[in-house]
């Protein structure tokens, strides 16, 4: 009983939620109209990049509710990171309070630990903020997740890893289908001879038997050429908690009207500070 | 005759009826069923979520352990009660089906409890040794800890919501009757621990007594 009316009074006096106006939602107006736009640029390029989806928020006050709450609520209520992957984060400043926090969604923590959140904070973010410049504090930020984020979803496909793999397996399936045809060759050949050779003559059962070997060998080359051009690129090798292959697309309209969040979820994960 | 084979034809009307109403309950009974596995299954779910979250700052305690051990002459009883706080916590176990019993998750919560309040005891006393406070490792730890409790409170109340979504199926009429019929019990909430929201009191020993 007592928690649902701590509950209640929570809400009745929590600040309200702002919406999601875009990437970069400046409720605290601590961002002249340039910086947004330049922080909104980069976060866009990292979401194309990546597919990580980053968020910055700023709230001048939250009334003495704790941070981590207000965050959590608003990371349900947007639903940052895309739905299979939970790769969303959101910068929460609050300026008034001189507190800040990275809220990290599922699928990012393994590459951005709560240990790792808190250093961006202390060593990128709090020594900016001091001075009063958020702008730069922010950039600091972003370079960081990036860099943190890039782990798990590397550029650069690894191409030459899958193929190795699938190398081996290849010249395997190769060699069985050679032997198969080879055998259904001989086969051919006798039945050929036996059916055939009243009817056709021997030369020509002989042949089809004869051209069945090779036959066989170019369906193997097929085969082993189909199952190599699958081998998707690094995604698969790189593990992370999840383990989900491709990226989720990114097919969100960027700048102005029209950002939405993609439906990731978000666990609790990240880290707090004040400046 | 005619009157014979009116009667009849009556009957087979009233027999008719019954046979679609019996099939219609049934299948309405099989449906109501249905959406109740599914909703246990959703608080099951959240307890594992539950587990997890408590699981993982189970995981930590031994780092933290050790990195505050290294400091000199630091105070042994708060290390001991922590260490004996988690093995505690670790050993009260609540399989699935017995979210319905409210002893059994008293007893867990009851546990992880003793094991919060001997951890934020042993951070008040680490506030006084500023060697382990400037100790890159044990920042990072702090941040690790400070993000494991916002998980379990997190887990927790979504596993309040599941449970509560699933009582009020299972209590309401009529889908009571297959609840019951079934063997659909209530889950039991997580509640808020009394003197939660009091700090811990910490008695504060001459550094220079020797434990």
């Amino acid at each position: 009983m007592t928690l649902l009316l701590l509950g209640l009074a929570l809400f009745l006096q929590d600040p309200a939620l702002p919406a999601l106006t875009g990437r970069v939602v400046d409720t605290a107006n601590i961002l002249s109209a340039e910086q947004e736009t330049d922080l909104a640029a980069r976060l866009e390029r990292i979401e194309r990049e990546t597919s990580v989806q980053i968020v910055i928020a700023t709230v001048p006050t939250l009334g003495g509710v704790p941070i981590e709450d207000y965050s959590i609520r608003l990371a349900e209520a947007w639903g940052i990171g895309q739905t299979d992957t939970d790769n969303g984060i959101i910068v929460l400043v609050v300026p008034d309070d001189r507190n800040m926090r990275i809220e990290v969604g599922y699928g990012l923590e393994s590459v951005i630990p709560d240990g790792l959140a808190g250093r961006i904070i202390r060593e990128r973010m709090a020594p900016a903020f001091r001075e009063n410049d958020y702008h730069g504090g922010l950039v600091a930020a972003l370079e960081g997740l990036e860099l943190a984020a890039r782990q798990e979803y590397p550029d650069a496909p690894a191409e030459s890893d899958e193929v190795s793999d699938h190398g081996g397996a290849g010249i395997f399936a190769f060699f069985i289908l050679g032997m198969l045809a080879n055998a259904l060759g001989v086969w051919l050949a006798l039945i050929g001879g036996a059916i055939l050779f009243p009817w056709l003559g021997g030369p020509i059962a002989a042949a089809i038997g004869w051209w069945s070997v090779p036959t066989g060998a170019l369906l193997g080359l097929l085969v082993f050429a189909f199952v190599r051009s699958t081998g998707k690129p690094g995604r698969w090798t790189s593990g992370g908690r999840r383990g989900r292959g491709w990226s989720g697309g990114g097919g969100f309209s960027s700048g102005g009207g029209g950002f939405s969040g993609g439906g990731g979820s978000f666990g609790g994960g990240g880290a707090s500070g004040s400046w | 005759m005619s009157t014979g084979s009116t009667g009849t034809k009556v009957g087979l009307g009233v027999l008719a009826g019954l046979v679609v109403a019996g099939i219609a309950i049934v299948l309405w009974g099989v449906g109501v069923h249905n959406a109740l596995v599914g909703l246990d299954e959703g608080v099951k779910a959240a307890w594992a979520q539950v587990e997890n979250a408590y699981q993982r700052r189970s995981d930590l305690i031994p780092n933290l352990v050790r990195t505050v051990e290294g400091a000199a002459d630091f105070e042994r009883g708060t290390l001991t009660a922590v260490v004996e706080a988690r093995s505690r916590a670790t050993s009260v176990q609540i399989t699935p089906d017995q979210l319905t019993d409210p002893a059994a998750l008293a007893r867990f919560q009851e546990a992880q409890d003793a094991l919060s309040g001997a951890l934020s005891r042993l951070l008040v006393v680490v506030e006084r040794y500023p060697d382990i406070k400037a100790n890159q490792n044990f920042v990072q730890l702090q941040d690790e800890l400070a993000g494991t409790e916002n998980r379990i409170a997190i887990e927790r109340r979504r596993f309040n919501e599941a449970a509560q979504g699933y009582n009020t199926r299972v209590r309401r009429i009529p889908d009571r009757l297959v609840a019951s019929f079934s063997g659909f019990d209530q889950a039991t909430y997580f509640e808020a621990v009394e003197g939660a929201d009091q700090a811990p009191a910490v008695e504060f020993t001459p550094r220079t007594d020797p434990r």
